[in-house]
């Protein structure tokens, strides 16, 4: 019986799942910026995120669990714009997931090399 | 303001149709989330001619309506961090409020300034001698109307001190929208005060009246104008 191989796709789906809303968290930690901007750094290396439409849904979670916050700016090419803040709840979750993600990395990577290539 | 993007047919059908995919989400989410999504076709299309192809390769950067909502539906298994309401300056009523108090100081302002400013006229008869016709001299004088744009003002002070804060401390409008939120009343003064008088100067009496007429077509046309459009502005950006 042969099994289904999950796509790389598929994997980094489920991979981002989780973590990504901290990733973005974290680009706001010194800056305060708009979803076109965030999505482009995000979307840069294909890896965190592999379209940008994605990114809104995940902000409008944040901004409803009060993780984030937005105000608006002139901008000199169009309508005013939608800028992201950093609130200290959002400062307090992403300082709780970094040494979570250190852990969760760490066991991970344990766990692969030591039943790595084992059958 | 520049022409918006999004007005394209083809955008306009990306929105929809995530619209409709996104129906069973909470509603604010689902509204910040399009509201989102449309921002940055915009900014994405900023200073570029939106012709079909532009249009294109920005919404396969975006990625398809399908893949959005997944994403928005994936959300609502997460667990929930403790949920929070907008803060109060950034809900619906505020936006309403500062449109009837705004429509209330233009009434004032307009109704303090009309009345206050009038052509007056005086008569006097003076018989001739000699037992000829007895004239009679209507003269008018005009007291100006510049004097009245303070008192109007202050008239309104009570209204304009509420409206400049509430739009000094909502996050729903940028800088230059509240800007001329906060300066509508001053200047609706100082445009039915003023132009009148330049009408006086240019051409007199009938001035007067041409003057009053355009100003009061600019205060309720222009101004009728900001708060609506204004006002809209505030009401698509109220998330929930």
């Amino acid at each position: 019986m042969r099994y289904m191989v999950p796509s790389d796709d598929t994997m980094l789906t489920h991979l981002r799942r989780g973590a990504l809303e901290y990733c973005v968290l974290s680009m706001l930690e010194g800056d305060q910026l708009y979803g076109l901007d965030i999505a482009r750094r995000l979307t840069a290396d294909g890896i965190l995120m592999s379209s940008e439409g994605t990114l809104y849904p995940l902000l409008a979670r944040l901004r409803k669990a009060g993780q984030v916050s937005t105000t608006w700016r002139e901008s000199t090419e169009g309508p005013p714009r939608r800028y992201y803040e950093l609130t200290p709840a959002g400062r307090r979750a992403l300082q709780a997931f970094r040494p979570a993600w250190q852990h969760f990395r760490d066991a991970v990577d344990v766990a692969l090399h030591t039943h790595g290539g084992q059958p | 303001m520049n022409a918006r993007p999004a007005q394209h047919p083809l955008i306009q059908g990306y929105l929809d149709e995530l619209g409709r995919l996104l129906h069973g989400i909470d509603p604010g989410e689902r509204s910040e989330t399009l509201a989102g999504v449309r921002e940055h076709i915009d900014a994405s299309l900023a200073g570029r001619d939106p012709s079909d192809d532009a249009v294109h390769a920005v919404l396969a950067e975006i990625g398809s309506a399908q893949s959005v909502a997944e994403e928005a539906y994936a959300g609502r298994t997460a667990p929930a961090p403790a949920r929070q309401r907008a803060p109060a300056l950034d809900r619906s009523w505020v936006p309403v409020l500062v449109a009837v108090a705004q429509a209330v100081g233009l009434l004032i302002i307009l109704v303090v300034i009309s009345s206050s400013v009038v052509i007056g006229e005086s008569s006097s008869t003076s018989p001739s001698s000699g037992g000829g016709p007895v004239i009679t001299t209507i003269q008018r004088h005009w007291d100006g109307s510049l004097f009245m744009v303070i008192p109007a003002f202050l008239a309104v002070v009570w209204l304009w001190v509420p409206v400049a804060i509430l739009v000094g401390l909502s996050g729903l409008w940028a800088t230059a929208e509240k800007v001329a939120q906060t300066a509508l009343m001053p200047a609706a003064a100082l445009v039915l005060g003023g132009a009148p008088e330049i009408g006086y100067r240019l051409a007199s009496f009938d001035g007067i009246t041409i003057g009053a007429w355009v100003a009061l077509a600019a205060v309720v046309l222009g101004g009728g104008w900001v708060v609506v459009s204004l006002t809209l502005r505030a009401g698509r950006r109220v998330a929930s």
